[in-house]
């Protein structure tokens, strides 16, 4: 009965989109939440462990390589756009880098007086692979493994929050331009954010894949640099 | 109506279903597919190669927008996989939010580890730090469009 999980995410997930899409009040939860709401019952239900889980529904997470691969054909089709919006993408990037990375470094060495908490608090700032990686060759080994997995699922939980709170807060405060949406789903909310921008449609999903891009790589290239500053000033 | 000629709810028996237009279709998607995993195995291959802390599929992404770019693939070869893919992107993010209710014992240790105090400030980082700059954003890119629509040309 291996294909049961894979089964009950399949559904949970059509469930929560037909739920989302007939009652008014689930609008500002994203149904990914609510699928894998629906799914962690299920494992609690049956005592399933995660790594019997992540076997089960491995068919899908094989399939999230390719997908964020097929991101370049909504790039490539809105290049026009997105290159005249080439100021608005950087500066996004990095000041989301800056201030992310900033916070998490500050917060880990000042009041956790902790190395690994401060590298993973701000590694999560990026994509969770990126994250993982970044933190893992911070840290170097023994212990960086670990902290690289502690980082990627901090970045999922730090994603999240784009998809509940970013386009409400964006509608509210008046950004309506879709290249401008999506860039700051993408740099803010990762892959998550990504996958909500192109609900919007495909010039704010071609943004958000660029943003998330740029803030991986701002991640990858300015944490270390940014980690050894605040650590110097700590020790 | 999509790329694939399929809409929810729709019963379509129009001969333009026929045995040889879903042969094509399937070669197509299935090109899509050779394609876009080739760029994911050439991504995949520079990290390992350079030692890159970058995730394969970003780094296939970018070489697909290059050779997208230049000329060496062309748009219509991948654009019926790439669209079913991306159409279906946030259910293939289910099984990793999984982990927000299921958190890793390191995670759930890591923080503990500092005490209510020390667990509640993280907490607040975490969710705090996305939340803050959503607001700085949305603060100034609203009031850029506030001004511009306020001094008409």
């Amino acid at each position: 009965m291996s294909g049961v999980p894979l089964f009950v995410t399949l559904t949970a997930y059509a469930a929560a989109v037909g739920a989302s899409l007939r009652w008014r009040g689930l609008r500002y939860m994203p149904p990914v939440l609510i699928a894998a709401g629906a799914v962690a019952i299920y494992l609690y239900v049956l005592k399933m462990d995660m790594e019997t889980y992540r076997k089960a529904v491995e068919p899908l997470t094989f399939l999230l390589g390719p997908s964020v691969v097929a991101l370049a054909l909504p790039i490539h089709e809105q290049s026009a756009l997105l290159k005249r919006k080439v100021g608005l993408f950087a500066v996004t990037a990095m000041f989301t880098t800056l201030f992310g990375c900033l916070l998490g470094l500050i917060w880990g060495f000042f009041a956790l007086q902790d190395q690994t908490m401060a590298v993973v608090l701000s590694a999560r700032m990026s994509t969770s692979a990126v994250a993982a990686a970044t933190a893992h060759t911070l840290l170097g080994d023994p212990g960086g493994q670990e902290a690289g997995a502690v980082a990627g699922s901090l970045a999922i939980l730090t994603g999240i929050i784009g998809p509940i709170l970013g386009p409400t807060l964006l509608t509210r405060f008046g950004v309506r331009d879709p290249i401008e949406r999506g860039a700051i789903m993408g740099t803010v909310a990762g892959g998550l954010g990504t996958a909500k921008a192109l609900e919007e449609g495909p010039e704010a999903g071609a943004a958000s894949a660029v943003g998330m891009c740029l803030a991986a790589i701002a991640t990858a290239l300015l944490l270390p640099a940014l980690y050894f500053l605040v650590k110097s000033r700590w020790q | 109506m999509t790329e694939t000629g399929l809409r929810s709810g729709d019963t379509d028996y129009s001969p333009r279903f026929t045995a040889a237009t879903i042969s094509s279709r399937a070669t197509e998607g299935l090109r899509g597919l050779c394609i876009l995993f080739a760029f994911l195995l050439a991504g995949e291959g520079m990290i390992s190669l350079l030692h890159l802390p970058f995730p394969g599929s970003v780094i296939g992404m970018l070489l697909l927008t290059v050779a997208l770019r230049i000329g060496i693939v062309r748009p219509e070869w991948i654009r019926l996989t790439a669209r079913t893919l991306l159409f279906f992107l946030p259910l293939l993010f289910v099984p990793l939010c999984v982990i927000l209710f299921h958190p890793p014992v390191a995670t759930v240790s890591a923080l503990l580890r500092y005490g209510v105090l020390g667990l509640l400030g993280t907490l607040i980082l975490l969710l705090g730090t996305p939340l803050c700059l959503f607001l700085l954003f949305s603060f100034a890119l609203g009031r850029r469009e506030a001004r511009r629509s306020g001094k008409p040309e």
